[in-house]
């Protein structure tokens, strides 16, 4: 791992820790007189344990770390596919948003092989949803 | 403790057509899975547990541990065939056995596999079976103070152990934690981290951060990877030498040692929180070789190689189990999912289980072993088929895989927040692989966090809110103590180490 890769990872996570300590928990969460642990106090230990070693990392980091923007930027295109596929689903309905979902996903993946596309976008979606809605009598969108 | 009308009827309840029909199908949903690279027995168990919501509890943990064990066996088929392990377990299955394929012997390979497989989970269970009530006889003993303490030592030992940076596992272990905080909070009732969502009162739901950070993270990863497309060459020979095809009893036999000590290897780690199923494989392995009087022989097809590394794995197992019932503290992700699974059914894992649910406790060993027969059975006719399923390109199985993910949580969570839920952790996921953040501790911390706040207060409470009063629980003491030093021993010394070893290296 690049040290400095580790430097800005342990950072991060100081940074996000204190976000946390000082602004969220604050603000989601109430005061009341507690006997034990007053409601805030567990979340902050939690916050204070990742500033803790969020600093210990950027001191002396630690651990492999493997940062390609490429396949970065494709992950994000499969979380934004799954988002806007879970929006489809009850706008269009899920026989018509899993074979587009499941198609996309197999194209980026570099799928190029037609039958495989049958078993992805046709078999597969209509097995799934016959397992939901006839068998286990679960209603699917 | 011994309550043997309620242990009978306990292992009654599992010998029924209903526990064996899940069982049955666990098994063989875990071999199935854990044959496909890339798709590992904890994913099936986190896509699992949404769907065991409608069975009862026995029928539930039963069907999840038969996925587990299921899995540890699957994994040797991809490993033996294409050298390429179907879970992290089976590498060390690979060294051996895919030398052994090369040579003309795959179905030998796999079902020396399976065999040792069966062998090291029996033994393992056995001990379970035998230590888990007289552990929990000692672990009842312990108070909140105790319990609080010994979940911080688990935190610790967990992070030290899992992942190559302590600092790194403790960030995971915090954000878990974090996240555990969502929801309302276990002593007042007061919202926390709920950004006004009501749907948020009883915290994240499990099915979403699990399948989320495990099973979707990793598919993510999978699907970004560019490799996924093509399909694997499989080539088992159809005019073999019967020999060849088969393990006799004299190749069995003569493997005793290797099994005994394998199992034995694999029992041990397993019953230590974080060391995992990977890490007793190669020691088992490494040890074999040592022992061995041609370890010259090793890595270029020794059956004693394959033996050694599935008996190990698959001990862990049922060891794993040991911490689960007899403190409640789960020692990797499959036994976190099942402390979940048990939680949604409303039983809450610990010790409290061998008194207050004697006939579950009891029925789980039941399905146990029927599970483990049950695995010799489905290997011996399913390998081959598994081995068909390994020709299956990744890029349809992960893209399948995704949607099975989306369907579950949109059933379970019964709407649209519990998939962008999971779809956000599974982001989070990915990130946290490449980054070398542990899930790990994540999901550890995630399912414990609720049990250790309450813990703590409780403690707290006892302790009149006086960190002095500590001195009255010396057990606890001892456990905070150790935690302290497994921060410097495997955290702080590791890392100093690991910078003078660079800094050597580079001069």
């Amino acid at each position: 791992m690049s040290m400095s890769l580790g430097r800005v990872l342990g950072a991060a996570s100081a940074v996000i820790g204190a976000g946390f300590l000082f602004f969220l928990i604050p603000w989601q969460t109430d005061v009341v007189p507690a006997v034990g642990l007053v409601p805030r106090a567990f979340p902050t230990i939690a916050a204070v344990l990742i500033i803790v070693t969020g600093l210990a990392q950027w001191i002396k980091p630690t651990g492999t770390a493997i940062f390609e923007g490429d396949k970065v930027l494709k992950a994000v295109f499969v979380v934004a596919a799954c988002l806007v596929a879970t929006f489809a689903l009850e706008v269009v309905g899920y026989l018509y948003t899993a074979p587009v979902l499941v198609g996309a996903i197999m194209l980026l993946s570099g799928e190029r092989r037609w039958l495989w596309y049958i078993v992805g976008l046709v078999v597969m979606p209509t097995f799934i949803w016959l397992v939901f809605e006839i068998v286990l009598r679960r209603p699917l969108p | 403790m011994y309550d043997f009308p309620q242990i009978a009827e306990g292992l009654a309840s599992a010998f029924t057509w209903h526990v064996f029909f899940f069982v049955l199908a666990g098994v063989a949903l875990g071999q199935l899975v854990g044959a496909i690279p890339g798709l590992s027995a904890p994913m099936a168990i986190a896509i699992a547990v949404p769907f065991t919501f409608v069975l009862s509890p026995l029928t539930a943990i039963s069907f999840l541990v038969a996925v587990g064990k299921g899995g540890t066996i699957g994994g040797a088929i991809p490993a033996v065939l294409i050298n390429t392990p179907g879970s992290p377990e089976a590498a060390a299955t690979a060294l051996d056995g895919h030398p052994m394929s090369q040579q003309g012997k795959p179905v030998k390979a796999m079902k020396m596999a399976l065999f040792s497989s069966v062998t090291g989970d029996t033994m393992s269970d056995i001990v379970l079976i035998t230590v888990s009530a007289p552990l929990a006889i000692i672990a009842l003993k312990m108070g909140p103070v105790e319990i609080a303490a010994l979940m911080t030592l688990a935190f610790a030992v967990i992070t030290g152990l899992v992942g190559d940076s302590m600092a790194k596992g403790l960030i995971a272990t915090g954000f878990g934690l974090l996240c555990a905080s969502v929801g309302l909070d276990p002593e007042n009732g007061t919202p926390r981290l709920q950004f006004g969502s009501f749907e948020l009162d009883d915290g994240l739901p499990l099915s979403a951060v699990g399948i989320g950070i495990l099973a979707v993270g990793e598919i993510i990863r999978q699907i970004v990877s560019g490799t996924l497309h093509r399909g694997s060459a499989v080539n088992i020979p159809k005019n073999q030498d019967p020999a060849d095809r088969r393990v006799s009893w004299a190749e069995y036999w003569a493997c005793r040692i290797t099994l005994l000590r394998a199992a034995v290897i694999g029992t041990f780690v397993g019953a230590m929180p974080g060391i995992g199923a990977t890490a007793a494989a190669f020691l088992s392995y490494g040890y074999t070789k040592s022992r061995s009087k041609d370890p010259d022989s090793f890595g270029k097809g020794n059956i004693h190689g394959v033996a050694a590394t599935e008996a190990a794995n698959s001990a862990v197992m049922g060891a794993n189990l040991i911490p689960l019932l007899t403190l409640g503290i789960p020692g990797n992700v499959t036994a976190a999912f099942i402390i979940g699974a048990l939680i949604i059914h409303g039983v809450e894992p610990g010790p409290l289980l061998f008194k207050e649910q004697v006939p579950l406790i009891y029925g789980l060993f039941g399905a146990m072993v029927m599970a483990n027969g049950l695995n010799l059975i489905v290997g011996q006719f399913g390998l081959r088929i598994w081995a068909i399923v390994a020709l299956a390109p990744g890029s349809v199985v992960f893209s399948v895989a995704l949607l099975f993910c989306i369907t579950g949580v949109y059933l379970t969570t019964g709407g649209l927040l519990g998939v962008a839920l999971m779809i956000g952790f599974a982001g989070v996921g990915y990130l946290m692989r490449i980054f070398g953040f542990s899930v790990v501790p994540f999901i550890i911390a995630f399912v414990l966090g609720r049990q250790y706040e309450l813990k703590m207060a409780q403690a707290l409470i006892i302790a009149d809110n006086k960190p002095m009063e500590l001195l009255n629980h010396p057990v606890a003491l001892m456990f905070l103590l150790a935690a302290v030093f497994c921060v410097y021993w495997l955290g702080i010394r590791k890392a100093s180490r690991i910078n003078v070893s660079i800094q050597a290296g580079s001069s």
